[in-house]
């Protein structure tokens, strides 16, 4: 749909090789490995995959926030020329919430619940922007009203308990967009609401984006939104990338058995459960799967711009 | 069609006392008026927005909540009102699963405990009991040994199935399974979902099942009941609802409903979110956020009325409209 135009710019975010690790003192947990993809603006990229899979993992490698006993051990993170992986903290400290912003998935623990949503919103454009307190009050207001709150005035003095979850889900988004991001990774935006509100929050996602030109990192389990929404897809297995296409290609010629497994699950007749849930990623790999070896397998190009992490590809 | 479970009228409402001097007692209407027939070895969803009453419904048909008014029959036998004496018989036949695996199992009592706990509050022989724990686990995927283990060495998927282990212990014919899978992968909800088909086929069970999530209900239910603000809205078998529905708040949530196919993506957005249970509007419940609501809808109730086969729907207009399904 969008998938023509931004082909040939130069993308606004690239990841190349991108491992995170958590040392543990029962051993390492590969959260993300070899991960590369990228990011265009006024695009959407979905990261696809069941929990553990490190797809939130990545978000928060891209922000630097990878908490301990954890760290990025390989790769770079390649944004407005510079490499995150490298940044001093109080260098992306400027970056995180300002160039990039995130929101998560439940906008209850997103939000302080002792302050008004206003004074949150303030807050970061005091502290990216530099505007005085009477005009981040009007921002404020502003930014309300573009995510669609109605009263915009008023809701600034209340409290994330005194709104719906949608609302709140509004009032996270205004302060993310507050500064303006080029980029805003959205982890699991909608999963906490209901399937009415989550189409007015993907709209108003959708449509800010369309305005500001941002580049979406949408993680998501959700396939349907997915299909929806996004104009790439990487889906994520075990901390890697097994297959990463347009989304059309995705949904109409998967290559992995892992796509296909999950494609199944979502249609009424042909499920397939796999005898065992998503595997701690030291673990082995289900039985159906390829035996595991040592190394990972390649990411190999079946088609322009599809790629599927496999030894060999049937056809 | 053999009835199983029969809701008459029931309403149930709640109050809200805020502590703030001066303030009045606010009243939930959280079920008013739902009349709902269950039927023997049917799989009926209920669907609808959050805070809409259908897990309200669901414990009222369960007894762990008490009705207002109205009346439930269970197997034909009027149970509103019995004694918890004469309750306990029949509890062993409607049984409940919980969404959330992880604080619907005490975290403290080894699986074995769990599921012995059934057997001891209705006196079965506690020389059969551990045979029988085990053949409960094995019923749902999990191993006999795995009765030794506490909830925490789980995953949610396997917790869930502790779950409705412990709610096919005695031998249910109802099962009130209240979201079941949401809180679930894809991939274990795909497992979850094929083993209440099995364990339907080999224990001859009836389900009600109550999710927000249309696409699970369209792959497991057999009829869908659509709640709206404590109401039930519309009743029709699963295809026909997905195909064509008569409620216009049922068309809304089915275009809301993302669908996992690029190729037929959708520019729709609903209106105003669904409004407090604190104040109904009159009329017709759903009115002020229905894009083909007349005066008449402001003013005057539409009762449930009963068109077609098995298909009811609660609205003035429904002949006139033609409503767009998936």
């Amino acid at each position: 749909m969008h998938a023509d135009h931004s082909i040939t710019t130069d993308p606004l975010l690239q990841i190349e090789d991108l491992s995170t690790f958590f040392y543990t003192p029962t051993g390492i947990i590969k959260a993300v490995r070899n991960l590369s993809m990228v990011l265009h603006a006024g695009q959407t990229t979905a990261l696809v995959g069941e929990s553990g899979c490190g797809k939130s993992m990545t978000a928060l490698s891209i922000l630097g926030l990878v908490p301990k006993p954890g760290r990025i051990v390989d790769g770079h993170i390649w944004f407005d020329k510079r490499d995150l992986t490298l940044l001093a903290p109080e260098q992306l400290r400027r970056v995180r919430g300002n160039q990039i912003a995130m929101i998560f998935q439940d906008p209850m623990t997103a939000l302080n619940p002792v302050f008004s949503i206003g004074t949150q919103i303030e807050e970061v454009l005091l502290l990216h922007q530099g505007l005085s307190k009477k005009q981040a009050r009007v921002k404020a207001a502003q930014l309300l009203h573009q995510v669609g709150m109605p009263n915009p005035q008023e809701r600034l003095d209340s409290f994330p308990h005194q709104l719906s979850g949608g609302m709140r889900q509004r009032a996270t988004i205004a302060m993310a967009l507050a500064c303006d991001p080029q980029i805003l990774i959205a982890d699991e935006p909608t999963t906490a609401l209901d399937v009415t509100i989550q189409a007015q929050i993907m709209h108003l996602l959708r449509s800010q984006q369309r305005q500001r030109q941002m580049g979406l990192l949408l993680i998501s389990h959700d396939l349907g939104v997915v299909a929806q929404h996004a104009d790439q897809i990487a889906l994520m297995y075990a901390g890697m990338i097994v297959e990463q296409a347009d989304t059309f290609s995705i949904f109409d010629r998967p290559h992995h058995p892992y796509t296909r497994h999950l494609l199944s699950c979502i249609s009424a007749d042909s499920a397939t459960p796999i005898s065992t849930a998503a595997p701690h990623s030291q673990a082995q790999w289900p039985p159906h799967f390829r035996p595991r070896t040592s190394e990972l397998p390649p990411m190999l190009e079946v088609d322009t711009g599809h790629w599927v992490r496999a030894w060999e590809v049937s056809a | 069609m053999n009835t199983l479970l029969r809701l008459n009228n029931v309403s149930k409402s709640f109050s809200l006392r805020s502590r703030a001097p001066g303030s009045k007692c606010q009243t939930i209407r959280a079920v008013s008026q739902v009349s709902l027939c269950v039927y023997r070895g049917e799989v009926l969803g209920l669907v609808g927005e959050s805070g809409c009453g259908k897990s309200t419904l669901g414990k009222l048909a369960t007894r762990l909540l008490t009705v207002d008014s109205g009346s439930i029959f269970f197997d034909s036998v009027d149970i509103t009102h019995l004694s918890a004496r004469l309750m306990r018989p029949l509890r062993r036949k409607i049984q409940m699963v919980f969404q959330d695996p992880f604080s619907s199992l005490n975290p403290r009592m080894r699986v074995h405990d769990i599921l012995a706990e059934p057997f001891i509050i209705h006196r079965i022989n506690p020389a059969d009991i551990r045979a029988k724990i085990g053949q409960n686990l094995r019923a749902v995927g999990l191993d006999a040994a795995d009765a030794q283990r506490y909830p925490h060495e789980f995953s949610g998927g396997q917790r869930q199935r502790i779950g409705i282990a412990r709610a096919l212990s005695l031998h249910p014919e109802l099962i009130i399974a209240d979201e079941p899978v949401s809180a679930l992968d894809l991939s274990v909800q795909a497992q979850i979902i094929a083993l209440l088909h099995d364990l339907k086929r080999e224990f001859s069970l009836t389900y009600v099942f109550i999710s927000h999530d249309l696409s699970v209900v369209r792959r497991i239910c057999t009829r869908v009941a659509v709640m709206y603000l404590g109401q039930i809205v519309e009743t029709s078998p699963t295809q026909d609802i997905f195909e064509k529905p008569l409620h216009p708040y049922t068309e809304m949530l089915l275009q809301a409903l993302p669908v996992a196919d690029p190729h037929k993506r959708k520019e729709y957005v609903p209106g105003p979110d669904i409004p407090s249970a604190l104040s109904h509007p009159g009329g017709c419940p759903f009115h002020p956020r229905c894009s083909y609501a007349i005066a008449r809808c402001a003013t005057e109730q539409p009762e449930l009325s009963a068109t077609g086969t098995m298909r009811e729907v609660a609205c003035h207009r429904y002949r006139e409209l033609h409503l767009c399904g998936l």
